[in-house]
């Protein structure tokens, strides 16, 4: 069986399943489609990255992820920004070493022991 | 409609990449990445760190080269009290640091008052009998809720 046979046999069954197609899936096929031509006949065709999207957008409802992913970097950027602070929240580091309390204060567990059983009286 | 889409899917990524970028000029930019590099003013402030320095985020090399950097217009006493603490820092296992800041955590928001009454009792726990002080570092951490039932 050479390719055309194939796809005479094919036709009827593709041609079935494009007759139930979703209307809105069917207007956004027609669209990338003519997109893809328009693109061609202009001399260039979509790149890789474009030509992705392109089909993903007749796909998903991009439009309705923006905002998620959206709100995903800026909680993205959130979790880097307080990375960043905490690691610059070694902040303490240099901040306790200038402290009036003496680094013993904060380092020796006697003085914990100390204040605790100070308190408890 | 896609390259509307793209548009949009465009500006987010912007968004991203310019909030998950680099740190604002000034920041740790201009924090010195290996301690070579270090101005030997600075070195001299910083020395007892000079073999963990590398192993810095930029952000904590900026803090350091900050506080080097005021160094020099600290009062005397105030540069000595430095000197003693960065050799003391150094000296503190990775574990003893991170229970040293998490205690200062809890202690720098406390109102001043109860601050000074913290400092207060500091030094006169200094002036208990060195046994004494011994006998309470190598007592057991008295159990959360216990304190106040002696």
């Amino acid at each position: 069986m050479n390719e055309d046979s194939l796809g005479r046999r094919l036709r009827p069954w593709l041609d079935r399943g494009t007759a139930r197609l979703d209307p809105e899936v069917a207007r956004g096929l027609g669209s990338a489609r003519h997109q893809a031509l328009a693109a061609m006949r202009a001399g260039r065709g979509p790149g890789p990255l474009e030509g992705v999207v392109l089909a993903l957008g007749e796909r998903l409802p991009l439009r309705r992820l923006a905002v998620p992913l959206l709100a995903a970097a800026i909680a993205l950027a959130g979790i880097a920004a307080w990375t960043t602070w905490t690691a610059a929240g070694e902040i303490g580091e240099v901040e306790l070493l200038e402290d009036e309390l003496p680094l013993d204060a904060l380092t020796d567990g006697g003085f914990d022991r100390w204040l605790e059983d100070t308190s408890a009286r | 409609m896609a390259r509307g889409h793209l548009g949009t899917l465009s500006i987010a990524a912007a968004v991203a990449v310019a909030m998950l970028g680099p740190a604002p000029a000034g920041a740790a930019t201009d924090a010195p990445a290996t301690w070579a590099k270090v101005p030997e003013a600075e070195r001299q402030v910083l020395a007892p760190l000079a073999g963990e320095w590398e192993s810095f985020e930029p952000e904590r090399r900026a803090r350091w080269i900050a506080l080097a950097r005021r160094y020099p217009s600290l009062p005397p006493a105030q540069q000595e009290r430095i000197q003693s603490r960065v050799r003391a820092w150094a000296a503190l296992t990775p574990q003893q640091r991170a229970d040293a800041r998490e205690k200062y955590r809890r202690l720098r928001d406390l109102p001043e008052d109860k601050r000074r009454e913290l400092l207060a009792k500091w030094f006169e726990y200094e002036h208990l009998p060195q046994e004494h002080k011994d006998q309470l570092r190598t007592a057991p951490p008295t159990p959360p809720g216990a304190a106040g039932s002696r």
